[in-house]
């Protein structure tokens, strides 16, 4: 049975699946499911979490014809199954050691538009990203709220959302996450609107999700 | 060239200026003190199981290469476990496989030394092979080291113990991977620090030297 979650996006059974743009081919050992002559990549939970934040009841606002900028990308495991999904992809990325095999993913998936930069500088990367729809970032850093609103601020369009996975354990190991969760969120409202959030609990341990929208 | 070319031709580029010579010596280091940290336990598991056919042996207070050649003897003590001729073979294949380690580590160390004095001569000459690639691990790259203050070469090594000094008020550091210097070394505990200090200036010295400059000094 496969249930639609959002375009691109579905259920096979219990698992979370995207239809495979490059069929024939897997980049990191996902397990593929065949039905009706379709081929669905399994997005695990507990390696993205996107897929987390999905299953936890987020909606992910994209379709087929969103631009995405996507920071702190790593090797590109979330992001080819976002390419699976959106039109485009800006991947930010600050370390060498992973942005190679970004890279070579770049490579066979020609939606994905790799950068190795360093996402608390904007302005490295400002003359080549135009303003897209989407935003997301997964960077695990001290500063990364101001990383996000900076980022949002130069390339989030008008109507468009963003969204950013919180570790309250890379902002302060020592305070509870729920307090490091609730000054973000009021870091995140002095500039844009929470439409929701969610606790990535089982899948990640101390981390919630936030989707916002620019305030109108 | 299209959006998608453009993007592939920058990052390429970005690539490879990233991986340079640095990151292979960099990892060069790591080698060796991967080698080590593996031949010290496999050593240990040696001596465990040698020490049951000849227990003498372990009292002996012997190197690693003298108490390697020790064991190649298979002398049985009066006190020790009657090992089967198949039992021994086995020693004697561990043995062996713990030479090769020994030696790949010599030979990493010697070719360590080799790139080093090659590309980094005035860093090699103040701050020998070892420390030198520890200190451009540890800055990132030789620029960013050459554009480093001496006094955070100084401490580099050190970072758990001058993070608690400036969260805590504790004591500073007075020496990280340089305390491995015999220049800081060979100080008596008292002088080392302002050995340190000397050393460090020098080392900032020869980075920027090996950096900007191009001829040896």
């Amino acid at each position: 049975m496969v249930k639609r979650i959002s375009d691109g996006i579905y259920k096979l059974g219990n698992k979370l699946v995207t239809v495979n743009s490059t069929p024939g081919e897997t980049f990191f050992g996902e397990k593929i499911i065949k039905k009706k002559g379709v081929e669905y990549r399994v997005w695990d939970p507990r390696r993205s979490k996107i897929a987390a934040a999905i299953l936890k009841g987020i909606k992910l606002p994209v379709d087929k014809d969103s631009v995405v900028l996507y920071l702190g990308a790593a090797s590109g495991q979330t992001c080819s199954f976002l390419s699976d999904v959106v039109k485009k992809i800006y991947a930010v990325e600050i370390a060498p050691r992973v942005f190679r095999e970004l890279y070579l993913l770049a490579k066979k998936r020609k939606n994905i538009l790799p950068i190795l930069a360093d996402a608390s500088k904007p302005e490295s990367y400002k003359e080549f990203v135009p303003k897209v729809d989407f935003v997301f970032q997964d960077v695990a850093a001290r500063n990364q709220l101001q990383i996000f609103l900076d980022n949002c601020r130069m390339f989030l369009k008008k109507n468009g959302y963003g969204m950013v996975a919180v570790k309250s354990r890379s902002i302060d190991v020592t305070k509870s996450p729920r307090k490091v969760f609730d000054e973000f969120e009021k870091g995140l409202k002095k500039e844009l609107k929470v439409v929701s959030k969610v606790r990535l609990e089982p899948f990640e341990k101390d981390h919630m999700v936030f989707l916002v929208t620019k305030k109108r | 060239m299209g959006e998608y070319e453009e993007f592939m031709q920058r990052a390429k580029e970005a690539l490879l200026q990233s991986q340079n010579l640095d990151s292979w010596v960099v990892n060069l280091a790591e080698l060796i003190e991967e080698l080590d940290k593996s031949f010290n336990l496999l050593y240990e598991r040696l001596r465990e199981l040698y020490g049951i056919y000849n227990p003498e042996l372990l009292e002996k207070d012997l190197n690693k290469e003298k108490f390697l050649k020790e064991v190649k003897k298979l002398k049985k003590s009066e006190i020790g476990y009657n090992l089967s001729e198949e039992d021994l073979d086995f020693i004697l294949d561990l043995v062996k496989e713990l030479e090769s380690l020994l030696s790949l580590r010599k030979k990493t160390e010697e070719y360590l030394a080799k790139v080093v004095k090659e590309n980094y001569p005035n860093l090699y000459s103040t701050a020998g092979a070892l420390i030198t690639a520890k200190l451009i691990g540890a800055a990132g790259s030789l620029k960013e080291l050459a554009r480093k203050p001496s006094s955070t070469i100084q401490v580099y090594g050190a970072e758990k113990a001058l993070f608690r000094h400036k969260k805590t008020g504790a004591k500073p550091p007075k020496y990280g991977y340089i305390l491995q210097h015999p220049f800081v070394m060979s100080k008596p505990p008292k002088e080392r620090g302002k050995a340190a200090k000397e050393l460090a200036a020098k080392i900032s010295l020869a980075a920027r030297k090996d950096y900007y400059g191009k001829e040896n000094k």
